[in-house]
């Protein structure tokens, strides 16, 4: 458009194609039939200036443009220089022109000669051409500048996938890189030697990911002195090499095992015999061992075990259940049972109040079936373990109303510091405002978790808040859809939360922006705030440095 | 030991020497990539007053790897394309401990 | 078969392995213990770093962290309670040391400890890193924080910590007092029980910063409280203010962030909240004495210390209102006392002279608080709101606001504009104005207004014309083109007549047919009025012009006719003035006379100066009312100085046996002379009159109303009966308030004529009927 209205100043009336300054040039470099040429050729001399400057007024827009519309012109210059080779034209007599007219050059005011290539900038209101020197710092000034964009793009969005991997963008630790190096070339790994606990986990938890924790590489970990054992992926180590754990760590006195579809029968009862000091077991997805095996398995443990994590195996029966409380009960302090559909009788629950006494951690998510769990058996159980008990996990107990809230936990746990209620629908405010109203024995909650209670809203949510502001550390509130804006002013205006890491406030509607930008500044501590399918929350949120917020469209790649 | 690495700027190097005696001279802002380095140069400690640091359980191989790294470090930190930074893997066990050991 | 001792060939190297006992363990924690005392020694030069936490790091490798942690621990707290805490309590029981001394020894010794531990805790970084984290226990850099509290500060119910805090307020109260202290040494101290962690917070906001805010409260409740003894507003205000900028400087350097805005909280509460009611009420030195001395000082300090509590302003805003609320009550009586102190005039006891003083002092302290409200008050809304309110309020107490006001704007136009600038007669304008826009019932100013203004057109001083339709046009902004239209009209008519008279007196000149009197030109001005707009009686009079003034009149009623056709035209001599000469003896006055005396002496006297009539005689002849006949009369054979007749006898009143003659002794000094209508001039209506007035007011109100419903109807054809009520009120709100048995009766009353109807079903709906 700019070119063809510089046309129409320049007195060419007729209506022309986007190439026509092109066209116009060539033609009055005389690259027509020679008589023309030669009509032309006086008046050229005194055109010639007017007609470069011309184009150059033409081609503020793009740089690149120019630049292929010079090479065009460079092209047929030669070309035309070639058929021309006999005529009286020549490339000197054109220079020679360009002489008469010097220019001063806009950057450094050193007198140059013109040529095509000279950039025209505007500086201080004035309008005017660099010399060669200055021209082609420019270009390398506006190459860098184009770089350096590209650059930007690309963290940018380097940025964005590793916040959605949630990892930091940073220069992997010398550890880290030994630990990597390490986990691909674990085959050469003799021994492990004196390395670090933490180290050694690491390695560990590399090679479960990896899926290279196998009968070889398990038998790096195993030592002598070794009292506690996690192995996070145990689906490549048959059941001769669970078995050497008895052989090489005869100390030990917790096992963790994930994904063990490979542990025997005899493995376990193995665990039970040798290892003398054990007295915690996990075991996620022990699905080969049967019935009578889990009934053997407690009572070689009698009155041994601390701690029993059982889930994810439908052969966990009610029998085995009944075994363990009448062997172990007494002395159990940490008990999950999770996703273990041999668990189906409500008679089999119903007893463990009358078994367990110092519970501090009590674990009955995901049960088979909603009436398996219902108010009653939580608020005997906690009757009797309040005194110790410190973290409650009841997710998807779904049979679960108010009243356990209100008799139970409110009643009995002065020491309560994590709970879990995820899915808990029948959990209104009101079982929250009795639960936290002048809660006084208890000092405060430090992790909770309270994703999918759709029955509570702002009220609720506020009492609670009000009690463990100072205490809470990790909170979840996914999906608790009646959250409003109202709720986070309240906050903003009354409560601080000196020690929240991270939220989880993916799906509540109502936060925005405002929101954010009200949660960044009362919880100093906050690292991690996901906001995910909240469509308000958006980049122009005010955060703190040092606060990331998963989740906003405006984030992804 | 002798005095010619006094010569250097104390404010600016230090001096670290290996369990073997090999010895090292590198800027501080350097060496402050550990987080161990980083303390024994901010306190006043020994190794703060002289500005000599003996790691006795670091032979000098393992030191140059160490000191090459701390340069990788440095130079790459807050930037996007990052080379890898290359281990011979016979040496990966005993540099996990040592890098343990500085806090790298 | 494979197993642990199994050797093969590895391409990795790993490191050797030392297996150390617990004898070892032992060992290394001996010489970290050492090294420990040799930290607090402040000999940490001679510590090697790199073998300490070497030492720390083969600890923890060997999982003996927990071994390490309780012994950093101990040695930690045998320190602080077998070294450190002695000393301090020896140091806190001997009174012979001042307390300065006392507060640096603390800070000094805390400082010391937090050296030490930084030290402490860089060397056992290792423990901090892997054991500290995994066990979820706090860093020994924190550990060390908390033992100091524990074993220093809070041991024997908080012994030291209650005698360093008294001693820190001590020190604060000496600041307040103006005493030189070492601020920085504060600073330290707090800073210090800043750093000391506690639940959640730090040991400052749990025991230092209530007994601060407390002492705090006492110190500004025992200032205010004196400086309220002094019963003097300005003293305190001036002082308070003094105080916070103060406080808030002294407390700048070694006060908490956090703490500031409790602080100012609890100024704002102890200075102002509490005391500010009692200053504004302050006879001597209060509100009432700054408004009335406009003093700008006080009034905008008080603004800016009551807007810290309220930024609405209420308490402020009551006391303006009740304020004037009391001087609107006491207006009547100082109205009274202003005229009865002021100078004897002729004038004084004449009713609109009270008007005019009574609007008066209403303007000033209206421009008083213009002032205020300018200068001092930031031209606050809410309070704007509030002064307007009050005088809408006050003046509206006034039933008779409206006669007041209109009067004062006759008296105004006609008296006082010619000793006013035209900048200041606008600014008087502008808060008449503004007076009326507080006044409700606007349809009876209009009645007032009226009346005054008709007088005044028919009867036009010099540049007043200007000033009429300034006013119109600033009535217009503030009522509305309804409320001026009838004003508007009466201008139009007073135009109109200027220049069809001018006209008039062309054509006669052009027709050569001037009626002669003894040679000598005659000219005329008519003004013609619409009947409906101006609020003049009709009469029909058979008032039997002279001559001369009927050859006049039929000519004009003929020019008239001629350009407009199908008007009546009904002459009105009882309005409008005649000019003549008339020579007593030698000399010739130049007399101005309302138009019935003009036509009883040139219908009487002009041919025979020495005729004689009784009263009876007059009247049948002329046939002007009675009324108006002997108030003529009254003025030119009794008033004193325009005495054209003689009566017999002489006396004050006019009886039907009276004989009227020229009077041919007349004598004036003036050459020309003024025949006065006894009562020409405006005056306060009697109640009598008032009412009648009233009486006329609500007929017009009816129809107003009427109309009002009508259009309303017409518009939304269907309406509930309240909604029909709101909206009435709502369109006449601008003209007055009408009662809502007004509407009611209004309503019925259309019911009946059918405008509207009720719904067959819902009584209280109406539709309208077209």
């Amino acid at each position: 458009m700019s070119r063809r209205k510089a046309d129409k100043k320049e007195n060419e009336p007729e209506v022309r194609g986007p190439n026509s300054a092109l066209t116009a040039f060539l033609r009055e470099q005389g690259i027509d039939a020679g008589a023309i040429r030669r009509r032309y050729e006086q008046s050229l001399l005194t055109e010639r200036n007017e007609q470069t400057s011309h184009l150059y007024e033409q081609e503020d827009e793009s740089f690149e443009e120019n630049e292929i519309i010079l090479a065009a012109i460079e092209k047929r210059r030669r070309k035309r220089a070639e058929a021309n080779a006999d005529g009286s034209y020549s490339d000197s007599s054109f220079s020679g022109d360009d002489l008469k007219d010097s220019h001063y050059c806009m950057n450094c005011d050193r007198e140059f000669r013109i040529t095509v290539y000279s950039k025209k900038v505007e500086k201080d209101g004035k309008v005017g051409y660099l010399c060669i020197k200055c021209t082609r710092f420019q270009i390398e000034q506006e190459g860098r500048k184009k770089k350096a964009a590209f650059e930007a793009r690309k963290k940018r969005k380097k940025l964005a996938s590793a916040l959605l991997n949630r990892q930091e963008l940073k220069i992997p630790s010398l550890q880290d890189i030994c630990i990597k190096l390490l986990s691909t070339h674990i085959d050469d790994v003799h021994a492990l030697g004196d390395i670090s606990v933490v180290s050694m986990n690491k390695i560990s938890r590399i090679l479960s990911k990896n899926r290279s924790l196998n009968n070889r590489t398990m038998m790096l970990f195993l030592d002598a002195t070794l009292k506690h054992l996690e192995f996070w992926d145990c689906s490549n180590i048959d059941m001769a090499y669970l078995d050497k754990i008895t052989t090489f760590c005869p100390k030990l006195e917790s096992i963790t095992l994930n994904m063990c579809g490979q542990l025997h029968n005899s493995n376990l009862i193995s665990f039970a015999q040798n290892l003398l000091s054990l007295n915690s077991v996990v075991l996620n997805g022990p699905f080969l061992i049967s019935e009578p095996t889990w009934i053997q398995f407690f009572e070689l443990m009698n009155e041994k075990l601390r701690l029993f994590h059982v889930s994810n195996t439908h052969r966990f029966s009610d029998q085995c259940l009944q075994s363990l409380l009448t062997n172990c009960g007494g002395r159990l302090e940490s008990l999950s049972l999770s996703r273990l559909d041999g668990l189906s009788s409500k008679a089999a629950y119903d007893v463990l109040p009358y078994h367990l006494k110092n519970l501090k951690l009590l674990d009955l998510s995901n049960p088979f079936k909603e009436n398996l769990i219902d108010d009653n058996l939580i608020i005997s159980i906690l009757s009797v373990n309040g005194g110790s008990i410190e973290t409650l996990l009841l997710d998807g107990c779904s049979g679960l109303t108010d009243l356990f809230l209100v008799k139970g936990v409110k009643k009995f746990c002065p020491f309560l510091k994590r709970i879990s209620l995820e899915s808990l629908d029948q959990v209104t405010d009101n079982g929250f405002t009795q639960l936290f109203d002048g809660w006084n024995i208890n000092s405060g909650l430090i992790e909770v978790n309270l994703k999918r209670c759709s029955g509570l809203t702002d009220r609720g949510l506020f009492t609670f808040l009000s009690h463990s502001a100072s205490s809470l550390v990790s909170l979840n509130l996914n999906s608790v859809y009646s959250l409003s804006r109202t709720l986070f002013e309240t906050l903003s205006r009354t409560l601080r939360f000196p020690l929240l890491t991270t939220l989880d406030l993916g799906f509540v509607r109502s936060v925005d922006d405002k929101a954010i930008a009200i949660l960044s500044r009362i919880c100093p501590k906050l690292k991690e705030l996901e906001v995910y399918g909240n469509n308000r929350c958006t980049q122009r949120a005010r955060i703190r440095r040092g606060l990331k917020v998963l989740g906003r469209q405006s984030d992804s790649i | 030991m002798s005095d010619e690495e006094e010569d250097f700027d104390k404010e600016e190097f230090v001096t670290l020497i290996s369990s073997d005696g090999f010895k090292f001279i590198i800027s501080k802002e350097i060496a402050e990539v550990s987080g161990t380095l980083r303390n024994m140069l901010g306190t006043s400690f020994q190794e703060a007053e002289s500005n000599r640091i003996t790691l006795h359980e670091i032979d000098g191989v393992l030191m140059e790897k160490i000191i090459q790294y701390l340069h990788y470090n440095f130079q790459y930190k807050d930037q996007v394309d990052v080379p890898e930074f290359d281990i011979p893997t016979e040496m990966a066990l005993e540099l996990l401990v040592a890098a343990d050991f500085l806090d790298v | 078969m494979l197993g642990g001792n199994e050797i093969r060939k590895s391409k990795i190297r790993t490191p050797k392995k030392t297996f150390l006992s617990q004898v070892d363990y032992e060992k290394s924690w001996e010489q970290l213990d050492e090294a420990i005392k040799q930290i607090y020694q402040k000999n940490a030069s001679t510590l090697s770093f790199e073998e300490l936490y070497r030492k720390t790091y083969n600890l923890v490798l060997r999982k003996q962290g927990k071994f390490l942690y309780d012994n950093i621990y101990n040695s930690i707290k045998s320190h602080l309670e077998n070294d450190v805490q002695p000393r301090i309590i020896q140091f806190m029981e001997d009174d012979q040391i001042d307390k300065f001394v006392l507060l640096q020894k603390m800070s000094t010794e805390l400082n010391d400890h937090l050296l030490s531990m930084r030290m402490i805790s860089d060397f056992a970084m290792y423990l901090d890193r892997v054991y500290v984290k995994e066990a979820h226990l706090p860093l020994i850099y924190d550990t060390g924080l908390q033992l100091f509290r524990d074993y220093v500060i809070l041991p024997n119910d908080n012994k030291v910590g209650k005698k360093v805090i008294k001693l820190l307020l001590q020190s604060i109260d000496e600041i307040r007092s103006n005493k030189i202290v070492d601020k920085f040494l504060i600073k330290n101290i707090i800073f210090m029980f800043e750093s000391l962690p506690d639940e959640a917070g730090s040991y400052y906001d749990t025991y230092v910063e209530p007994d601060f805010l407390e002492d705090s409260r006492l110190y500004f409740e025992k200032v205010s409280s004196e400086l309220l003894l002094e019963q003097n507003g300005s003293l305190y205000i001036s002082n308070i203010i003094r105080l916070i900028e103060e406080e808030k400087n002294r407390t700048a350097l070694y006060l908490p962030l956090s703490t500031l805005p409790k602080l100012v909280e609890l100024m704002d509460k102890a200075l102002i909240a509490t005391k500010i009611e009692t200053v504004l009420a302050f006879e001597n030195e209060g509100l009432s004495k700054w408004v009335a001395e406009e003093s700008e000082f006080e009034l905008n300090s008080l603004y800016k210390l009551i807007g810290r509590i309220d930024n609405e302003y209420h308490i402020l805003r009551t006391h303006l209102k009740r304020l004037l609320i009391s001087f609107g009550e006491a207006l009547d009586d100082s109205t009274n006392k202003a005229i009865a102190d002021g100078p004897e005039t002729p004038k004084k006891k004449a009713t609109t002279h009270f008007v005019t003083i009574w609007i008066e002092s209403i303007l000033n302290q209206r421009g008083v608080y213009e002032r205020i409200l300018q200068n001092c008050f930031n031209r606050d809304v809410n309070i704007c709101k509030t002064i307007d309110a009050s005088f809408a309020l006050i003046l509206n107490a006034n039933k008779r606001i409206s006669e007041y006001l209109s009067l004062y704007i006759d008296h105004f136009i006609k008296q006082s504009l010619k000793e006013k600038s035209e900048n200041e007669s606008e600014e008087i304008l502008n808060k008449v104005v503004a007076i009326f826009s507080f006044i409700h019932d606007k349809d009876v100013f209009e009645k007032y207004y009226k009346n005054h203004l008709a007088k005044r057109l028919l009867n036009p001083k010099s540049n007043s014309y200007d000033i009429e339709r300034n006013l119109i046009s600033k009535f217009k902004s503030v009522a509305g083109e309804t409320f001026v239209s009838k004003l508007s009209s009466m201008f139009r008519d007073i135009n109109i007549s200027k220049e069809e008279s001018k006209q008039f007196q062309e054509q006669l000149q052009q027709e050569d047919v001037l009626p002669l009197n003894n040679n000598k030109k005659v000219s005329m001005d008519v003004n013609v009025l619409t009947h409906l707009i101006w609020p003049l009686p009709l009469t029909e009079t058979n008032v039997r012009f002279p001559e001369i003034l009927f050859n006049l009149k039929e000519q004009y009623a003929a020019f008239y006719a001629q350009k407009h056709q199908n008007r009546r035209f009904n002459w009105a001599p009882n309005f409008g003035t005649v000019d003549m000469r008339m020579t007593y003896g030698r000399r010739t006055y130049e007399v101005n006379m309302p138009t019935y005396s003009a036509i009883i002496i040139l219908a009487l006297f002009s041919t025979d100066y020495k005729a004689q009539y009784t009263y009876e005689q007059i009247h049948q002849e002329l046939q002007i009312p009675e009324n108006d006949l002997k108030r003529q009369l009254l003025s030119i054979s009794v008033a004193p100085k325009t005495r054209l007749l003689v009566k017999r006898p002489m006396s004050k009143e006019i009886n039907t046996e009276d004989i009227f003659q020229i009077n041919e002794k007349f004598q004036s000094p003036q050459i020309k002379i003024k025949v006065l209508t006894v009562s020409t001039a405006s005056k306060l209506e009697n109640d009598q009159q008032r009412s009648s007035t009233l009486t006329e007011v609500n007929k017009d109100r009816k129809f107003e109303t009427d109309a009002a419903i009508v259009r309303i109807m017409k518009a939304r054809k269907t309406l509930t009966h309240n909604n029909l009520m709101n909206e009435t009120i709502k369109q006449l709100a601008n003209r007055f308030s009408p009662p809502p048995s007004l509407i009611k009766q209004r309503i019925e009353s259309l019911l009946e004529k059918e405008y509207m109807e009720r719904d067959s079903e819902e009584r209280n709906l109406y539709h309208y009927l077209a």
